[in-house]
């Protein structure tokens, strides 16, 4: 009190606070650096004792173990082997996020009817389906065709010889594949989605003007279906991109190690720089810059030392580039051999019955069709089932959430229903439907992991076989985990751009 | 797995129909089945298929059992015996010409009782003569006139070889779970020690009833709403023994009694609207669950009395009906305490501790029964560190400690950390773990002295509560290093048990680290949140299969070779670890929902961060995610049956595995699947629906 402290402006280091703060989290960091390294020493010396290492080049030598299905069933190499896992559960996870938003979407809007017994249903559907653990469904499905399901027999297999057959090996069904102008149809595709775009934008700018309704939608899918149609036809014209691909291709490949290496690094430095930019922009008040506190600052440099970082990267490990170089160069060598001027002879899609075939022993689905194998249905049964339940309770909150007077709204302007429905309800309800959504698509990508347990070969369990005649767990744990953490990021980065495009502009 | 199942529930309000069509049944249903000419057909087709589905399922559930009558065989007499032998040699691995001692005990699949083998009796078909005469085995045994009776046949009628025909006893194998009991409950563990787990299944009863105290004042539930329930339940039960494949008798008797409820039901609830206008919360809960809880016990002591057919062992029937008096009786005490001796907060402050001890304390002490091996040298650093330790935090914890005090905590904190580096661990007493736990509860206690010290009292208790940790901490680590008194696996968990525990000391474990998280990610220091971030989002990008795997073997990689952690203990660090990250997410929305305005209030009160967090911010937000927390729960629970993977002998295990597995029950597995899935269901739909009262109760989504 009685004495003035000299320097004002100075605050000792015990009572500054961003001092403190630093000195809190860089000890607390080392901490767990600290217990980190010790973990692992602990573990490199466990490891050699039992005459392992950390390495990753077991994935080049060669197994001797069958995969039950996929695309090979004696995979030459761990890595050929995992590769085919993970096409496997790609496969779950596309075809059941597509079935569980249909099916969810049917149960959900169920879950809304006033029709008292459909209701029900739904209800009791949903009820059971997410109070049970998903593994002990699985498992029941699993359980449930091997038990219950008939035998495969060549004279009765059914219940629709030729079309749809169901027994304890799978199920089966008639199928349209690609055939050899598929890739030629999807190019007629693509310009006629984009033609369609224009012609939709088109049409609405041309009502926005006159007022008259102008069937913009009704032009967007006509233009999309005369380029289908036609394309179905005309499709050997697209041949003519096959040169193309192969141009790209061969610009990868006269492409230098250290061109790639440039471009990489650059890339990454320009992300940098651009987050940079946009950081401080969103620190820009009217009156200039505002003051940047300690944390402002560590974001900055975080952000530049990431993108320094990864830029040194690339040139302290050229196998990424030389990766990237190799992969781009056969992807556009194998769209190339997919084209041919005038085309490979055949329509886009072949139609495709199934067969009972009896090469030995036991009879067989023939390679025709569609076949589900029996762990595949299990898994398959099981995520579609369980997301469902979870996508229908999504929609139904999605349209409840909806508020009472935007119906109220638009029924007193005189809306049908179905525009009630069309232009007022649904625009709303998806905007709070898609981050749940997407959740539950995440979850389905992780739930397939279960697959393990019905020895459907995904990841996980051509991981587990690998792990065990290898003794590489380590490697083999870090690999799911980066591989689903890549599927994770990959889902959520498409759900967050839709979600940005469609939220409201708060003004 | 289901973070918005409950987010969704809050949001949903279920619409009544009006009381007026409830009342009358055939506006009712015009109104609810019939609105237009396409929704009534949509609701015919959907009847139909229900009906359809329901058949299927209930002529799979009690499909009766078919024998083949095989090619050398033509009169009743001579297949009867057949089925008998066939039965005999499959149940009890004998071979059919083996020659049986007397005094040994055979059983038939059908049923659990064992017969002896009488003096003269010398071979299985012997027996087999001995069994059709025998009256205490006729409601067991196929004789010649059930085989007429079920299959409606001629009584001199022969019989055509390669046929099957019906005999008595269910083709599903129901009995594999009644048999196996036991091992759904708790798998290995000594029948003679069996005492332990009901000691700690009457501490999770005892609590669950005291907290029932401190849930509210008076709730209450609708008697009409109850009706309504009933009225459904009945009429479904009804439909469900019309479709059954039981005979006549069975069937019209259970009919008769399921449409007697439902019109019971439906007239209580007649004139309750009628008395009311409006369902009315008229019934105590705690009441109607006590009422519910007398009913399934004396039903269980009842019906055997009154069926001959039906046993149930008192070894079921004794501890039950303990649990549920000590459940009732603990109930009754707390209201007691509540009412006159102690405040709600005390109630609360003394439950949450014993809930947060009650885990390592079944765990470890009652179905573990250490072996204590005491040494001086533990009794020593316990004493010496908690009186030093005691010192200090009263220090610190006084209004003047002052920089000194702050400067001691930064001290202690350092040493905490300093007794983990191997170099310093020349000293022996240093390098045991026990230390290292003591000192870092110390230092914890130095940072919280701060915070929570003032007067006298405040003072006072945390030293109390210090010496209480030290205690803990010593009496646990002895416990830890010795051995078990009991014969026991080193994984003496299983069944049910297991995945009760694991649900139960995963959510205990991870709700703190879910906190510590969550503010983590939310805090304004960017290396906490860095980490934090990237904990949780690596965390939540991959499956729960590959954590466990994690646990499984990373674990003991980490862990100095000499040290071994029991497989379940490792499935529970990961199931932690994984629901931690999770929780942190959910604990960060409601710390994101308080308005700032409570930040700048505590700010202008003069709080430190510290307190900011813990008095004003994070009780809030944790009130606010109440819901959310309760479905972690759920999904937790759920999640504890992917331990099956790993090879934890869990309740799904149990199920599909070991009952299966069996000789007697090869091919048991669906029915298997079936009850433990029923199990999960009744466990999760309850927790859900629980979490629905609590929302209303608090009010959320309300607002």
């Amino acid at each position: 009190m009685e004495k003035q402290p000299k320097q004002q402006h100075r605050v000792p280091p015990w009572r500054n606070v961003t001092f403190l703060k630093w000195s809190l989290q860089i000890l607390v960091l080392s901490g767990v650096g600290l217990i980190a390294y010790l973990m692992i020493s602990q573990a490199g010396s466990n490891l050699r004792a039992i005459g392992l290492d950390f390495s990753f080049d077991f994935l080049d030598k060669p197994v001797n173990f069958p995969i039950s299905e996929g695309i090979t069933k004696q995979p030459d190499s761990v890595f050929h082997a995992l590769k085919t896992g993970i096409i496997n559960m790609l496969r779950i996870t596309v075809s059941g996020i597509l079935a569980a938003t249909i099916l969810g979407v049917m149960v959900g809007i169920g879950r809304l009817s006033g029709n008292w017994i459909i209701n029900k249903v739904a209800t009791g559907y949903i009820e059971t389906i997410r109070n049970i653990p998903l593994l002990v469904q699985i498992i029941f499905w699993r359980a449930f065709g091997q038990l219950v399901l008939p035998a495969l027999d060549i004279e009765t297999a059914g219940p629709i010889s030729g079309w749809l057959f169901i027994s304890k090996k799978g199920v089966s069904f008639a199928w349209l594949f690609p055939a050899n102008g598929f890739w030629q149809w999807l190019a007629f595709l693509t310009l006629g989605l984009f033609v369609a775009r224009i012609a939709y934008k088109k049409r609405m700018r041309l009502k926005e003007e006159r007022g008259a309704e102008t069937y913009a939608i009704s032009w967007g899918v006509g233009a999309f279906f005369l380029f289908a149609v036609v394309g179905w036809f005309i499709h050997p014209v697209m041949g003519f991109l096959g040169w193309l691909w192969e141009a790209i291709s061969w610009v990868f490949g006269i492409l230098p190690l250290w061109g790639m290496q440039v471009f990489l690094a650059g890339l990454a430095i320009a992300a940098a720089a651009w987050f940079i930019k946009r950081f401080l922009d969103s620190r820009r008040t009217p009156a200039g810059l505002a003051k940047l506190t300690d944390d402002d600052i560590f974001r900055i440099g975080f952000a530049g030392l990431v993108g320094l970082g990864i830029a040194l990267a690339m040139f302290m490990l050229p196998g990424v580039a030389r990766a990237l170089i190799d992969w781009g160069e056969r992807f556009f060598e194998f769209f190339a051999s997919k084209f041919e001027w005038l085309g490979r002879g055949g329509g886009p899609l072949a139609f495709s019955q199934p067969a009972v075939v009896q090469p030995g022993a036991f009879s067989n689905y023939g390679n025709t069709g569609l076949t589900m194998t029996l762990p595949f249905f299990a898994v398959w049964t099981g995520v579609t089932l369980y997301t469902a339940a979870f996508i229908a309770e999504v929609v139904r909150g999605g349209v409840l959430a909806v508020e009472k007077g935007q119906s109220e709204a638009g029924l007193a302007m005189g809306l049908s229903r179905f525009q009630l429905l069309r232009f007022i309800i649904l625009p709303q309800a998806f905007r709070i439907i898609l981050p749940p959504l997407g959740n539950q698509y995440l979850n389905l990508a992780k739930n397939t992991s279960l697959a393990v347990a019905v020895a459907y070969p995904d990841i996980v369990a051509v991981g587990t076989t690998v792990f065990n005649q290898t003794g590489r767990s380590v490697q083999v744990i870090l690999i799911w985990m980066g591989f689903y953490l890549t599927v994770s990021l990959t889902i959520s980065a498409f759900i967050n751009f839709y979600n940005r495009r469609l939220q409201l502009v708060e003004r | 797995m289901s973070d918005e199942q409950t987010q969704m529930d809050q949001l949903l309000e279920v619409e009544e129909a009006p009381l007026v069509a409830q009342l009358h049944p055939m506006r009712w249903i015009r109104e609810n089945l019939f609105p237009s000419v396409l929704s009534g057909i949509l609701s015919v087709v959907t009847m139909l298929a229900i009906i359809g589905f329901l058949y299927g399922v209930l002529s799979w559930v009690f499909a009766p059992q078919r024998a083949l009558v095989p090619e050398d065989v033509t009169t009743l007499d001579a297949f009867v015996t057949d089925i008998l032998v066939d039965d005999l040699v499959r149940t009890n691995r004998v071979e059919p010409d083996q020659l049986l001692d007397p005094g040994e005990t055979l059983r038939l699949s059908t049923s659990e009782i064992e017969w002896e083998v009488p003096a003269d009796v010398g071979s299985v078909p012997e027996f087999v003569a001995y069994l059709l005469d025998e009256p205490s085995a006729d409601e067991f045994v196929t004789t010649a006139d059930d085989v007429i009776r079920l299959n409606g046949l001629d009584p001199d009628e022969e019989l055509v070889p390669g046929e099957t025909y019906r005999i008595q006893g269910s083709a599903r194998q129901w009995n594999s779970i009644s048999t196996n009991s036991r091992n759904y409950f708790t798998l290995a563990y000594p029948t003679e020690q069996y005492i332990r787990i009901w000691i700690s299944f009457g501490i999770l009863c005892a609590l669950i009833g005291l907290s029932a105290v401190t849930w509210s004042d008076r709730p209450r539930v609708s008697g009409a709403r109850i009706a309504r329930k009933m009225t459904v339940f009945g009429a479904v039960f009804a439909g469900v023994a019309l479709l059954a494949p039981w005979s006549f008798k069975v069937d019209s008797a259970f009919i008769f009694a399921g449409l007697a409820l439902s019109v019971g039901g439906f007239l209580t609830r007649r004139r309750l609207l009628r008395r009311d206008g409006e369902e009315k919360d008229d019934l105590p809960l705690f009441g109607v669950v006590a009422f519910v809880l007398a009913l399934i016990i004396g039903t269980m002591w009842l019906l055997p009395m009154l069926v001959d057919k039906i046993v149930i062992a008192s070894t079921t029937q004794v501890p039950l009906t303990m649990m549920a008096l000590v459940a009732v009786a603990a109930f009754w005490i707390g209201k007691g305490l509540r009412s006159g001796l102690m405040s709600m907060g005390a109630l609360k402050g003394i439950l949450l501790a014993f809930w947060a001890l009650s885990m390592p304390v079944i765990y470890m002490v009652i179905l573990r029964d250490p072996a204590i091996d005491l040494t001086v040298q533990d009794i020593a650093i316990g004493v010496v560190i908690g009186l030093i330790g005691a010192a200090l935090v009263w220090f610190m914890a006084g209004p003047n400690a002052g920089e000194l005090g702050k400067g001691l905590a930064a001290i202690l904190v350092l040493l905490a950390l300093l007794s983990w580096f191997p170099p310093l661990a020349g000293v022996t007493w240093l390098e045991l773990i026990k230390t290292k736990l003591l000192l870092g509860g110390l230092a914890s206690f130095a940072m919280a002295a701060a915070t929570f010290g003032g007067n006298q009292r405040a003072r006072a208790s945390m030293v109390g509560a210090w010496l209480a940790t030290t205690a803990l901490v010593t009496w646990f680590s002895i416990i830890a290093e010795g051995g078990t008194s009991l014969n026991l696996q080193s994984d003496f968990l299983g069944g049910m048990v297991l995945t009760v525990l694991l649900a139960f000391g995963g959510i205990l474990l991870s709700f703190p680290i879910g906190v510590l998280l969550a503010l983590g990610r939310t805090s304004t220091m960017p290396l906490f949140r860095l980490m934090s971030t990237a904990y949780i989002e690596t965390v939540r990008g991959v499956p729960l299969i590959t954590v466990l795997f994690f646990g499984a073997l990373f674990l003991p990689l980490f862990l100095p070779s000499d040290l071994r952690i029991a497989d379940a203990l490792k499935a529970l660090i990961a199931i932690t670890g994984f629901s931690g990250a999770y929780l942190a997410e959910n604990v960060r929305g409601g710390l994101q929902s308080i308005p700032k305005g409570q930040y700048e209030a505590s700010q202008a009160l003069g709080m430190s961060t510290v307190q900011m967090t813990l008095f004003i911010t994070l009780p809030q937000a944790l009130r606010a995610v109440i819901p959310a927390l309760v479905g972690q729960v759920i999904a937790l629970f759920k999640d504890t049956s992917l331990v099956a993977i790993v090879g934890l002998a869990d309740l799904l295990l149990v199920a599909r595995a070991i009952v299966p597995g069996q000789p007697a029950f090869i091919g048991s597995q669906l029915e298997n699947l079936v009850f433990v899935a029923l199990v999960y269901w009744i466990f999760t739909f309850s927790f859900s629906r629980a979490s629905l009262r609590i929302e209303r109760k608090l009010g959320l989504g309300e607002r």
